[in-house]
């Protein structure tokens, strides 16, 4: 098992009412797995994604990653965690826009003091399976959105994450761009990477392996 | 990772130039002030440690109560201290620096200073000699020492040791050695050396080695290492006043000693060799230099942090791919100091640039040693300081970003970062305030200085002083200067009175305090002295042809009258001895400035001139150039060796304040470079809050707010910290302003409108730098902002 999530609530305060953003939520993903989150606006499916990211708390629940009991750690032990287990994909990509495609890459691996040659190694790996040899030396906004992602995706993979989570990942990409992405996804599951996205298309979530419908914070 | 940091900055300073010229123009242009007057202070405390003794070495100061602290003290005590205490090692006499007439066969040279030296000058002090023995290069008295430019100016390429050359028209002297030419940081400024033993042949001090005439600068040498510890130079004064009292009992001195290395900064004596400076000014420029690296760095910090919604992306991105707190700190601290080398940089280059300029406003010789290692180390430590500084509030600000909050959209900024940030810029508001206030306050009291009415008519005076065979055709000379109608209107004074230098206590009246002594300064004047130069008379009447007597007779001041607690009238016709003469008050003066304005008016004794002096001239208005040629012509005609030198008494009086006017002068070029500083980051600031606002204004906009009621928005946040600057400005700056002008004892009143004035003008800048943004924004289409969401 890669993680377990059970009875886990979030909330906030609002005007003196309990306002629920996660309410009771279990949820267990084994090893290889990919898995569709859907549901309407506000129903919590990013708060879900940021909460098995360990980027955002809860209030109640308990959470096992790794055998590890994430609500009893503290802060910068949980950020030790994700950082060597989970990568990351976002809907607007996050490249930083002052480093070329190669050094974005490059970036995740400084934290983790890889040896130069060694990074060199990794990112050439890297720009070699998603085809972007070519355009290495290239900034960000000189690739369109899809290579974009293409690039996240990649930088994402390269520390060899065991889990991927993408939070819409095609949603500021054309259908065709999306599809690429999808595949993308597809091909690394089957590699055994385990994949968490969240997704409004029916079509992309029919990639995942399972789909997991939340409404108002509950799954359903 | 160090690679991949500098990438980062480097890419993020060239995308962002004008960002980046904001702050690295501040920063450099900061830097620049602050080392140019960083060399400044470093050359007014340098003074005079380029002895080898220096640390042994302390001048004899003697203080007669009253506020007269001199420094000049008795030839006989100088010289014999040695002998009586057993700490001094040796002892060096100066004489007040003096002007002669240099001839080297048909050349002329008029040539200061120059001092009379004891025998032992070479040994104590460390002046180089380039040739010529140093153990016997003035042991004869018709031998003298000149320094290297003088030597040059005299032979020029010639070897001048050997050479002989006559001083004032009579004496022959042997060049017996050839200084180095005295380095500017010396506080003993001379191009001629003279022994002490030529003086002496004529000099009754030194021939009687008096105890109670106090004419020579005396510098004690002491043993090494028997006076470091503060209690055993307290002892040394002790022994020294005590011998003193042994031998002197009638006029009550203290002495005191003042360190060689002192002297230059510390000494607020009177009748001292010119040219000193002012620790009160090295301390001022210290603390502005200090000041205009704070605001170069409030500047960055506060550009860097309003800037930093653009660098929070990058912030939640770096921690959630792995980096922790502590490397972005590193990273954003380390992007300072490259933006901090950086400017080290283009400041060295500006201070390359602006340091004759500079040298030209203080009336220095820096150099800019770039290549000493001292200097090197102190660079580096400003860069690293103004880096880790600015670089601070920023890094760890920036670093304390959530990653999930500034990766979902726009974030707000915490409330205490906000108060942080004008906080910073009220401390940028204060400052200028301050300066400008300081700079206003300065101004004032220097043009009043210029423009006192020091109790006589000061321009259009010219005067003239005495000298070679005058001295023995004053007869001749009044005949001549009274049948010329352009030189018709003079006076023959002992002494100028700028800066007069003599006193006195030897002063008898009846009802005098036997116990109370009163340094009483006198001139010598003559019968057309109250004309000339204009003055009042309150009472009685001043020295005329029609009394004979008068030669034995006193004129007072009123500061006089009221010190020996007579009436203005009634002290006309009491007796008065002075140095023994009995003689009668014929007249009070009204108080005039005969010192510079530092020192308040004391009591004047006016004797009538018997010996001759200065001839000056009143001259009518617009024959100024046509006097001189009258009075050269006179004086090239009775005394034909000499070269005729005349002057003016209001420039001599201007040239008083000169060091004044120095300092005025940077004080105001760096409070005017403080307050660019400031608006550079102020306008940077408005464009990224106003950036900020974007979308806001475009709102505002389509929902009908002019552009007036924008701009008027936009602006009120930064005017209501100027506001709260300029009611924090007041009292620092009422206690700092009073606290400079309390050395002046005439000096002029703070006044509200130099508040009003400093305010406004600090109001008015802000307004001009923020409001050109806040149009610019109001103008905007509105469309295009609220497209972009």
């Amino acid at each position: 098992m890669l993680l377990q999530l059970s009875h886990i609530f979030k909330w906030v305060n609002s005007g003196g009412q309990r306002i629920f953003l996660l309410k009771d939520i279990n949820l267990n993903v084994a090893e290889g797995e990919f898995i569709s989150v859907m549901g309407p606006s506000g129903s919590g499916k990013s708060t879900l994604l940021n909460v098995i990211g360990m980027l955002d708390t809860f209030d109640e629940g308990t959470y096992d990653f790794l055998d590890t009991s994430v609500h009893n750690l503290r802060e910068k032990h949980r950020a030790n965690l994700y950082k060597e287990y989970i990568g990351f994909v976002f809907q607007s990509y996050h490249l930083l826009d002052e480093l070329t495609v190669k050094e974005n890459l490059e970036m995740p691996l400084l934290y983790k003091k890889h040896r130069s040659s060694e990074r060199k190694a990794l990112v050439a790996d890297m720009l070699d399976r998603f085809n972007m040899v070519a355009k290495k030396d290239l900034f960000p906004a000189q690739l369109s959105g899809g290579q974009q992602q293409l690039v996240g995706v990649a930088r994402a993979l390269i520390a060899s994450p065991k889990l991927i989570l993408a939070d819409e990942p095609t949603g500021n990409l054309n259908s065709e761009q999306g599809e690429e992405i999808m595949e993308q996804f597809k091909q690394l599951n089957n590699e055994g990477v385990t994949i968490i996205q969240v997704t409004h298309s029916e079509k992309n979530a029919a990639y995942g392996k399972r789909i997991i419908k939340l409404l108002d914070g509950r799954m359903v | 990772m160090l690679k991949n940091y500098i990438k980062i900055a480097w890419r993020n300073f060239i995308r962002h130039k004008w960002y980046s010229l904001l702050n690295v123009g501040g920063l450099a242009i900061g830097m620049a002030c602050s080392i140019l007057i960083l060399l400044w202070v470093q050359n007014e405390t340098s003074y005079d440690s380029f002895h080898t003794n220096a640390d042994e070495i302390y001048r004899l100061t003697a203080d007669a109560g009253n506020d007269f602290r001199a420094a000049v003290s008795p030839a006989g005590m100088i010289a014999q201290l040695p002998d009586e205490i057993p700490e001094i090692k040796s002892s060096v006499r100066m004489s007040a620096p003096f002007e002669a007439l240099i001839e080297i066969g048909d050349q002329k040279f008029k040539e200061a200073p120059i001092f009379y030296a004891d025998i032992n000058f070479l040994d104590v002090f460390t002046f180089p000699l380039i040739h010529g023995n140093p153990n016997t290069a003035l042991s004869r008295p018709d031998g003298l020492l000149i320094t290297a430019s003088t030597a040059k100016k005299f032979f020029g390429t010639e070897k001048a040791l050997g050479k002989t050359l006559k001083v004032d028209h009579k004496d022959t002297f042997t060049v017996t050695g050839v200084l180095a030419d005295v380095p500017p940081n010396s506080h003993l400024q001379f191009n001629t050396i003279i022994p002490m033993t030529h003086l002496a042949k004529v000099d009754n001090d030194l021939i009687n080695k008096v105890w109670d005439s106090f004419n020579f600068y005396g510098y004690l040498q002491f043993e090494k290492g028997s006076i470091s510890a503060p209690a055993s130079l307290a002892s040394a004064v002790e022994k020294i006043n005590k011998a003193y009292t042994d031998r002197i009992t009638e006029f009550e001195i203290t002495f005191d000693l003042q360190a060689l290395k002192d002297i230059h900064l510390h000494s607020d004596l009177q009748i001292d060799v010119p040219g000193h400076g002012n620790i009160q000014y090295v301390n001022i420029f210290f603390i502005v230099a200090f000041i205009i690296l704070i605001v170069a760095c409030i500047n960055y910090m506060n550009l860097a942090t309003a800037r930093s919604t653009r660098r929070a992306k990058e912030v939640g991105l770096r921690k959630v791919i792995g980096a922790d707190r502590r490397q972005l700190v590193l990273q954003f601290l380390g992007e300072s100091v490259l933006i901090s080398f950086f400017s080290l940089a283009i400041a060295i280059g500006l201070v390359y640039l602006l340091l004759p300029s500079f040298n030209d406003l203080a009336q220095k010789q820096l150099v800019f040693h770039i290549w000493d290692v001292g200097v090197w180390v102190a660079l580096i430590l400003i860069a690293l300081l103004t880096g880790l500084l600015s670089g601070s509030y920023p890094a760890l600000f920036l670093s304390g970003f959530k990653p999930i909050k500034v990766l979902k959209g726009r974030m707000k900024l915490a409330n205490y970062s906000l108060f942080f940030r004008n906080g910073l810029v009220v401390t940028q508001f204060v400052v200028s305030v301050l300066l400008l206030i300081g700079t206003t306050v300065i101004y004032k009291q220097l043009h009043f200085i210029k423009n006192k009415n020091l109790g006589f008519e000061k321009s259009n005076l010219l005067y003239i002083p005495m000298e070679g065979e005058i001295w023995g055709k004053q007869q001749a000379l009044k005949t001549a200067l009274d049948q010329n109608p352009l030189t018709s209107d003079y006076s023959i004074v002992s002494d100028l009175p700028t800066n007069l230098i003599t006193g006195d206590f030897d002063l008898q009246w009846d009802g005098k305090d036997p116990n109370s002594q009163t340094l009483f300064p006198n001139i010598s004047i003559d019968e057309s002295f109250i004309d000339v130069f204009k003055m009042e008379m309150l009472s009685g009447r001043g020295f005329s042809k029609a009394f004979p007597s008068d030669s034995i007779n006193y004129m007072i001041n009123e500061k006089a009258a009221k010190t020996m607690d007579m009436d203005i009238h009634e002290a006309v016709g009491k007796s008065l001895t002075f140095r023994g003469t009995k003689g009668t008050i014929i007249g009070v003066l009204k108080d005039f400035n005969y010192k510079p304005l530092q020192y308040a008016i004391e009591p004047l004794l006016l004797r009538l001139n018997r010996r001759g002096g200065t001839v000056v001239v009143r001259t009518a208005p617009g024959r100024t150039e046509s006097t001189i040629t009258a009075l050269e012509k006179i004086y090239r005609t009775l005394n034909p060796s000499y070269p005729p030198v005349y002057n003016f008494v209001d420039a001599d009086l201007d040239a008083q304040y000169q060091g004044e006017q120095q300092m005025g002068a940077i004080f105001n070029l760096f409070a005017l470079l403080a307050i660019f500083i400031s608006c550079l980051g102020l306008y940077g600031l408005s464009a990224f809050m106003t950036e900020q606002r974007f979308k806001e204004i475009g709102i505002r906009k389509v929902l009908g707010a002019s552009v007036l009621r924008l701009t008027n928005m936009l602006s009120k946040d930064f005017l209501k910290m100027v506001v709260i600057a300029f009611v924090i400005a007041i009292p620092v700056s009422w206690y700092l302003a009073d606290w400079w002008l309390q050395d002046y004892a005439f000096h002029i009143n703070i006044q509200w409108w130099m508040f009003a004035l400093a305010g406004f003008a600090v109001f008015f800048i802000a307004l001009t730098t923020v409001s050109y943004q806040s149009i610019r924004a109001a103008n905007a289409n509105p469309v295009k902002s609220l497209q972009t969401e």
